[in-house]
């Protein structure tokens, strides 16, 4: 029995501009069961971090978030109020951010900050808090959990810092972690093993995974369903094995041929995607991708939005050659 | 570590010795002769003559240095001129004082900066904010002295709620502390605000709200570590302040203080209340100034880390 | 003689009140013209008989040490504490003519001695009785002269015993002012004369008041329940020490202090028309004082006496010193016993003097002035002077010195102002000064004419006296020996809650015993 503990429609953020709202995310859907994992790609300024944020109810400064529906676990995301959104941040959904020197506090002992998080949520005695902490660390994959709680974020490793982001992700049971960028930083090496670190933990404890990357090379390790996002907007879904070999949305192309991997050889290069993203509040009443796409059609794309077209089993693309294709080339 | 507190300490030292004989030799330099000054104008030569003998002032200068360094070595500072006591008590009558007066404006000041500091920083729209700014800008232009006897006119003369003057208790540090508080308040609170600005928007507050942590622990917890370092720079810096600065609080307060002290050692050209002030007031300086040093190693891990 | 009522405070000179407006420019100070004389309100219960409630006295100086040998020293609060912890032979009253006090009669058997008979029924605080030996150890060390205040004694001086109740004084040379110095010196124990570091422990004496505590700025003195004129009206007397003259006027509007001693004109225009505080102005014989040095160029008598008509005394007097201190005609203080106006008035007239000055310096000369805060408003007045002086043709150099730079180098100067006050009342301390060693000390000045004169006021039988001295400072204002701006009254603010509070002519306190507080 599927247990779908996330389920997001048309969920947007906004902020307020000169000329009114500009759209940063703009009506995003998708959902995410226990056990499984969502891996949403795209450039830095899609807006992919924004969605992370928008899910915790921590977008920055006076961004608005709406939308048809954000389920969370039987509750309703958008009607909670700060009290309600303190009990599920955290406890019920925990983030790991990109960057772990960053996002630890350098003046506060790893323990303390573990510790800190799981009485904000628990209540609990110190020392109960204090095994929680080594417990959650031994989880992140540190030998000796006991010997970190006393250390200070700068006193270790770049993997060890997110391991230990890790052990506060893990520390009060959420049901869906979402790492953002989370391994982004780290050397190739780390980067594996964190992966396969949040592999195995989503395995073993039956937690969702969104896992938030620029690189498509590491989706399909991860698994699980696959988003593609472009400035702000959803232009591929699919499971992330049919989005890999079949990528149908130009841009998710680019985005492939532009990735380094093993295959990229000197007779197979890199192409990187000519031009730049359009900055958020420029986008027209076409295709977002249109101004780059190599495969543009005069006349729809820069005119109307697309909608969403199904190239496989729960694989959609919206992508005006799909519609055009199906319908038989007239508009 | 123990390497680096040796180090400051004996710095310290070197630092204190050569402010005392600078302060010796300008003092015998310098216009004024205590005994003249202990007599009135109609004093006959030879009673005059008689104080210089009193106060060794008529030996040769590197004999009385020779013989003040010898007794400070031993922790004797000599007799006062002006009041015939041991230099050792007045300073530790009044040193205590000045303590408390500093110490009281101080957490006042510091006590307001970090309310009102992360508080405007916090919700820079809001009441609190414009209160910040105000506050600051009020402190930094209002002198010491011209707060003091507004604040005398108003609680002491008109409304009698404290007393207008004096070192009797606990009510007669409120007043005098309030204006020096005032008085390093501005650069604390801007320094705060500043910092704890920049801090609400460092990740690791992301993080903490991201963990459901309420704001108020994350204004007054994660970020008030952070921002507090650089307010204990400027701390370690008023208390140097402070230690001039409180005499001008202690004149207008008529407050028996090291400060009022000072002055009128001052200006009876008692050299060696002069000296036993300037080397004591030396030593606080320094060794709050290292002990601001040590406890930014202790609140700062990766400080620690660069010393090891 | 002297200015004895107490004079009320709407009295004062109408022109102060500009002084009032610019003092109380600070803006707040509405709040400070309402009286708020009962901060403390349950300070005292006045009871019959006991000493009760207390008298906070506000000095603008402090004790000059906590060495409790009143002979040693010269400052204000040292007398006013040792006033009050300490008999004398005589007394002073209001008038400043001497009383019995330990000594209940006395006779002049010569003209160098006087015989006395002494109470045997008073003791010091310790409850040793006084004896004859400690008041001729008292006496008799002054005379060594070597103390602060063997000036006001006699070289020589000394007592002899005659029997357990009877002393004889005497002097070497004739000495006028003997009873005036009786009346001054103060009876210590002869045990502390022996062991003069019993002087740092504390105050043993046999006064209206002991010795309480000594506290850095603050003396406290509690009444002698025993004294053999009866115990004090007041229980505690306190002598605070306040730097800051703001400070100063508001522990005095505030209730914290009772008599504010030797005040501003600014002072008395903070009280002005208010109900709460009446004005006293009996003072010690004061003057300020333009010292001259006689080895540079006011060694020239037409000099001194072109300064003498240059500078407008009643000017400054009214200007500057809002008319609170009186302008003389002579080298005493108005208030001094003996003082006679001259003939010779030296009026304001710049004509004359640069015609004197012509006369005395036909190049030209330059005088040499230091200035500095010791004399209430002395940089306007010094800039006054040396404004004069360059409009009748004298350069004038003005250095600015620091307080203690400036007493410490007066005497190298040409010119500069200071103050001379009477310690015993006798103006014979006052016309000292311009012989002998202070003479030469304080002003360069050595005149044997001026000495016969002297001496001859010494001399002088009691219904001469008035004559001889008159010759005396006659000679000194005539020849312009130094320049009398003004004498300088002491004004006292009193909160009114003190009753019956009255001062002799002297420093200290000797008549406060009879003062108490109401509720």
């Amino acid at each position: 029995m599927v247990d779908r503990v996330l389920n997001v429609e048309d969920m947007s953020v906004k902020y307020p501009g000169r000329g009114g709202l500009i759209t940063v995310v703009d009506q995003v859907s998708l959902s995410v069961d226990a056990g499984k994992s969502l891996v949403i790609a795209g450039e830095s300024g899609s807006g992919k971090s924004m969605i992370c944020q928008a899910l915790l109810g921590i977008v920055p400064g006076a961004g608005q978030v709406s939308g048809t529906r954000m389920d969370w676990r039987g509750k309703n995301l958008l009607e909670l109020d700060e009290a309600g959104w303190r009990s599920v941040r955290g406890s019920e959904i925990a983030m790991v951010f990109q960057d772990p020197t960053a996002a630890l506090n350098p003046l506060i002992t790893v323990g303390s900050q573990i510790i800190d998080v799981i009485r904000t949520h628990r209540r609990c005695s110190r020392s109960e808090a204090k095994n929680r902490a080594i417990e959650s660390l031994e989880l992140a994959g540190f030998s000796e959990p006991a010997q970190q709680l006393r250390r200070y974020p700068s006193e270790l490793s770049g993997g060890m810092r997110q391991r230990v982001a890790i052990a506060l992700a893990l520390c009060c049971e959420p049901s869906l972690i979402i790492a953002d960028e989370a391994t982004s930083n780290l050397d190739v090496s780390i980067q594996a093993k964190i992966v396969t670190l949040l592999h195995e933990l989503k395995d073993k404890l039956g937690l969702a995974l969104i896992f938030v990357t620029h690189d498509l090379g590491l989706a399909s390790e991860i698994g699980g369903d696959l988003l593609v996002m472009y400035a702000g907007s959803m232009v591929e879904y699919g499971p992330v094995q049919s989005v890999l070999d079949n990528p149908s949305h130009p841009y998710t192309i680019g985005l492939l041929q532009s990735a380094p991997t093993l295959h990229s050889t000197r007779d197979n290069p890199l192409k990187p995607i000519p031009g730049q993203p359009p900055r958020p509040g420029t986008i027209g009443t076409g295709a977002p991708f249109v101004e780059r796409c190599p495969v543009a059609v005069q006349g729809v794309c820069d005119r109307k939005r697309p909608t969403w077209t199904r190239v496989g089993a729960g694989h959609q693309v919206a992508c005006h050659r799909f519609a055009l294709d199906k319908e038989g080339g007239s508009l | 570590m123990k390497i680096f507190i040796f180090q400051r300490i004996a710095q310290a030292a070197i630092i204190v010795c050569m402010i005392t004989i600078t302060v010796f030799i300008i003092l015998r330099l310098s216009a004024g002769d205590p005994a003249r000054i202990k007599a009135p104008v109609f004093a006959r030569a030879d009673i005059i003559e008689q104080y210089r003998r009193d106060f060794g002032t008529d030996r040769p200068l590197v004999e009385q240095l020779m013989s003040f360094v010898t007794n400070a070595v031993q922790g004797n500072l000599g007799d006062s001129f002006r009041y015939q006591a041991p230099v050792t008590d007045l300073i530790f009558d009044a040193m205590p004082k000045t303590l408390a007066l500093a110490g009281a404006a101080l957490l006042f000041s510091v006590t307001i900066a970090i309310v009102l500091g992360s508080l405007a920083a916090q919700r820079p729209q809001s009441i609190w904010a414009w209160l910040a700014s105000t506050v600051a800008l009020f402190g930094q232009s209002a002198p010491v002295f011209w707060t003091g006897s507004i604040l005398v006119l108003v609680f002491a003369v008109g409304l009698g709620w404290f007393p207008a003057g004096g070192g009797d208790g606990f009510s007669s540090i409120i007043l005098p502390a309030f204006a020096v508080m005032l008085s390093i308040l501005p650069t604390q609170l801007r320094i705060l605000r500043a910092a704890m600005e920049r801090a609400l928007q460092d990740e690791y507050i992301r993080t903490a709200r991201a963990f459901g942590v309420s704001n108020v622990r994350i204004t007054f917890v994660y970020a008030l570590k952070n921002a507090f370092l650089p307010l204990l720079t400027v701390i370690g810096l008023d208390v140097g302040y402070l230690l001039g600065g409180v005499i001008v609080a202690e004149v207008v307060f008529a407050y028996p203080g090291i400060g009022e002290l000072a002055l009128i050692a001052l200006n009876s050209r008692d050299f060696p209340l002069i000296q036993g002030i300037t080397i004591v007031s030396a030593s606080i300086f320094v060794a709050v100034n290292l002990a601001i040093d040590l406890l930014y190693t202790a609140l700062d891990p990766r400080i620690r880390l660069e010393h090891t | 003689m002297y200015e004895k009522e107490n004079l009320p405070v709407e009295a004062i000179d109408e022109t102060r009140r500009e002084f009032m407006k610019s003092t109380l420019a600070i803006g707040v100070t509405a709040s400070a013209a309402v009286g708020m004389s009962s901060v403390f309100p349950l300070r005292a219960l006045a009871q019959d008989g006991t000493p009760s409630g207390s008298i906070v006295f506000g000095n603008a100086e402090p004790p000059t040490s906590n060495y409790w040998d009143p002979a040693a020293g010269f400052g204000l609060v040292d007398e006013q504490v040792a006033s009050l912890l300490y008999d004398s032979l005589l007394a002073f009253d209001e008038s400043g003519a001497v009383r019995p006090a330990i000594a209940t009669k006395w006779e002049m058997t010569d003209d160098k001695t006087v015989a006395m008979t002494i109470r045997t029924d008073v003791s010091f605080h310790d409850g040793t009785p006084v004896t004859a030996q400690d008041i001729k150890a008292t006496i008799d060390r002054l005379g060594l002269g070597k103390l602060a205040q063997s000036m006001v004694a006699t070289p020589g001086i000394t007592v002899n015993i005659l029997a357990d109740d009877k002393i004889e004084v005497t002097s070497p040379q004739v000495f006028a002012p003997m009873m005036n110095a009786l009346a001054y010196i103060k009876i210590l124990p002869k045990v502390n004369i022996d062991n003069p570091d019993n002087f740092k422990d504390a105050a043993n004496g046999s006064g209206p008041y002991k010795f309480a505590s000594y506290n850095g700025n603050v003396v406290t003195l509690e009444a002698n329940d025993k004294y053999w004129r009866g115990a004090p009206k007041t229980k505690t007397v306190t002598f605070r020490y306040i730097e800051d003259a703001q400070a100063r006027i508001s522990a005095l509007l505030s209730g914290q202090v009772d008599i504010l001693t030797r005040v501003s004109p600014e002072d008395l225009a903070r009280v002005e028309g208010n109900d709460d505080f009446h004005v006293t102005n009996v003072s010690p014989p004061a003057q300020i004082i333009a010292i001259y040095q006689h080895n540079g160029p006011l060694g020239n008598p037409k000099l001194r006496q072109a300064l003498a008509h240059a500078i407008d005394r009643e000017g400054i007097a009214k200007n500057i010193m809002k008319g609170l201190n009186k302008v003389g005609f002579s080298s005493l203080p108005t208030n001094a016993p003996f003082y006679e106006e001259q003939k010779q008035r030296f009026d304001y007239d710049p004509d004359k003097a640069r015609a004197l000055v012509t006369e005395a310096y036909p190049n030209g000369v330059t005088l040499r002035m230091s200035t500095s805060t010791l004399v209430p408003n002395q940089i306007q007045i010094d800039q006054i002077i040396a404004a004069s002086l360059e409009q009748i043709g004298i350069t004038v150099e003005v250095e600015r010195l620091e307080v203690g730079a400036f007493r410490s180098s007066y005497n190298t100067y040409d010119i500069n102002l200071n103050t001379l006050v009477t310690f015993d009342v006798d103006p014979d301390f006052i016309l000292g000064l311009y012989s002998g060693a202070a003479g030469e000390g304080i002003f360069h000045f050595n005149d044997p004419k001026y000495l016969e004169l002297l001496a001859a006021s010494r001399s002088a039988s009691p219904e001469n006296r008035q004559a001889a001295i008159n010759a005396a400072a006659g000679y000194l204002w005539d020849n312009q020996i130094t320049f009398y701006l003004s004498d300088e009254f002491w004004y006292f603010i009193v909160n009114n809650r003190v009753k019956d509070y009255k001062r002799a002519p002297v420093l200290g306190e000797i008549l406060l015993p009879e003062a108490h507080v109401s509720a």
